[in-house]
């Protein structure tokens, strides 16, 4: 397996203060990597390294295997990127701020403006200045301008802030047809935790500036056990069932109202048909995978659910 | 390089400093106009010698696109840090020394430039009304003509330096109003007259303001290989 990113024992402090502390990872080729953490947790730190923007204290990172230096200008030709959020040149339009883009990374293909500018929706903006566009515009306009000149990496900051649902779920297949298609390796920051894992291959996990999990998802859905979730408004009731008729003892009590069954080798309708029996009432019953937002929550001990 | 040159004029659409340019031209003119026809009402001699005219055309010029040279630090410089697309054109494969030196030159090359055609512009106005009015009393005479050319290249090269000193002002603290009041400071410093004699008239202050506006701009972008950007 290639690795694409690595970087080893990466620090950053400012003033004494650690955000990013002896971070290891590895991003492979050819895949969407996404990186998860609270706000604050160090993420754009960690990307503006990357991109060569604030120099590490310790540490070091290779990206296609070579080190990251003060004068690693030629590798920044092969990387596309979004930074904490689009910065464009306000009084230009769209169309001008990408030929500018163009012409300073020595991209010559004007065809692929057009292009670029189709993949994000935004071939109608015409000339209006980019002072003018929304959050969600400038958005699709920076993917356009990272992915204008086929980069064989894209690094991406929180690349769906502000965007609405419709626009999330395009995005969401341009990133996977950028991947798939054009190979492209990606690296998709997010504190949106289901955004990450509906498109990433591996998720990297960072909180208070330490890489605290890089797991693949494929690992995740295999380790989280499915589990049948009943809702009913006497707990206790459907507890005694459980465990004197039903003789499962292989439950979990959630709250008050919700209890959660692991063992699957008796049926849903198995288990209705004795609470019915029995008198507890069901308000709902569904079987579940164990989602990753709990996987997570776990792994930062809450720190997400202030995200 | 002339290409980042052509890309930093295409980015703030520079072109149109060239209407400001011609607006404070005017405004030269009507100064002239305004002392010619006040010291006329006055009794007095207008402008005794062509030294004196150009002397006042020298240092009002001069004074007026040093400071313009700050406005184009700040556009140039503080805006793109302010806006943080310093952030985007520093992730573009090219040397990080070489883009700011780019924006360096420009603002040498504009003040040079500006300050050298409004001299000879006004120059050649004055020359051609007085050709009319025959308000001085003294030939031209290719002697004058010389001294005054000398010294107006002269009054270019140095402001083209010294405009540079608030970069370093400015880059420091990240400022417009610092950049703008150090500008206007160092005008009244080497424009102030008192009887006809400037600071700007000895040729060594200039000259080591110069020096010091250009060191001002080495200091300026020295470090920003290494600078993060935050």
């Amino acid at each position: 397996m290639t690795y694409l990113i690595k970087t080893h024992q990466l620090s950053k402090s400012y003033d004494g203060h650690e955000v990013v502390s002896n971070l290891n990872m590895s991003v492979k080729k050819g895949e969407i990597y996404g990186f998860l953490g609270p706000n604050g947790a160090g993420k754009t730190t960690v990307m503006k390294m990357m991109t060569n923007l604030i120099k590490p204290t310790s540490g070091e990172i290779e990206i296609f295997g070579e080190k990251v230096t003060e004068h690693s200008y030629e590798m920044l030709k092969r990387i596309g990127s979004i930074i904490e959020f689009p910065v464009f040149y306000e009084k230009l339009s769209a169309r001008e701020n990408l030929q500018l883009h163009c012409e300073y990374a020595g991209y010559y293909d004007h065809q692929a403006i057009e292009e670029a500018l189709t993949l994000v929706n935004l071939q109608d903006v015409n000339n209006k200045p980019v002072k003018s566009f929304s959050l969600g515009m400038r958005q699709r306009l920076g993917i356009a301008r990272a992915i204008m000149t086929k980069p064989e990496l894209l690094i991406l900051d929180e690349p769906i802030n502000g965007l609405d649902p419709i626009g999330i779920k395009e995005l969401r297949s341009l990133f996977q047809m950028l991947c798939h298609e054009y190979r492209i390796t990606m690296i998709i920051s997010s504190h949106i935790l289901s955004e990450v894992e509906q498109i990433a291959d591996t998720i990297g996990v960072i909180n208070k500036g330490q890489l605290i999990e890089e797991i693949t998802v494929k690992e995740i859905h295999e380790r989280n056990t499915e589990y049948i979730e009943i809702l009913s408004d006497d707990v206790k009731k459907a507890v005694y069932v459980l465990e004197e008729v039903l003789c499962i003892d292989n439950f979990k009590v959630i709250d008050d109202s919700r209890i959660r069954i692991y063992n699957l080798s008796i049926t849903q309708a198995e288990i209705s048909k004795q609470f019915i029996i029995n008198g507890v009432n069901i308000e709902e019953m569904k079987k579940k995978s164990h989602s990753l937002e709990d996987y997570f929550v776990n792994l930062l001990d809450g720190g997400l659910k202030h995200a | 390089m002339l290409k980042l040159l052509r890309l930093e004029i295409k980015k703030y659409h520079l072109w149109r400093y060239m209407k400001g340019v011609i607006i404070a031209n005017l405004c030269f003119l009507s100064l002239l106009v305004l002392i010619y026809v006040l010291e006329k009402n006055d009794g007095n001699i207008p402008f005794e010698s062509y030294d004196m005219a150009f002397s006042i055309i020298g240092s009002v010029v001069r004074a007026t696109f040093t400071v313009f040279a700050a406005v184009l630090i700040t556009r140039l410089f503080l805006e793109e840090y302010k806006t943080k697309s310093i952030s985007v054109l520093f992730m573009y494969p090219i040397k990080r020394q070489k883009i700011m030196l780019a924006k360096v030159l420009l603002i040498i090359i504009f003040t040079f430039a500006t300050i050298l055609l409004s001299n000879i512009l006004m120059g050649s106005i004055f020359y051609l009304m007085n050709k009319v009015l025959h308000f001085l009393a003294e030939p031209m005479t290719s002697d004058i003509f010389m001294r005054n050319a000398l010294s107006v290249l002269i009054s270019a090269a140095a402001s083209a330096g010294i405009g540079l000193i608030p970069l370093y002002i400015g880059m420091r603290r990240k400022s417009v109003p610092a950049t703008l009041v150090s500008a206007v400071l160092i005008v009244g410093f080497t424009s102030a007259t008192s009887n006809d004699f400037s600071m700007f008239a000895i040729t060594a202050v200039p000259v080591s303001l110069a020096a010091v506006g250009l060191l001002s701009a080495y200091l300026s972008i020295r470090n920003v290989e290494t600078t993060d950007i935050a």
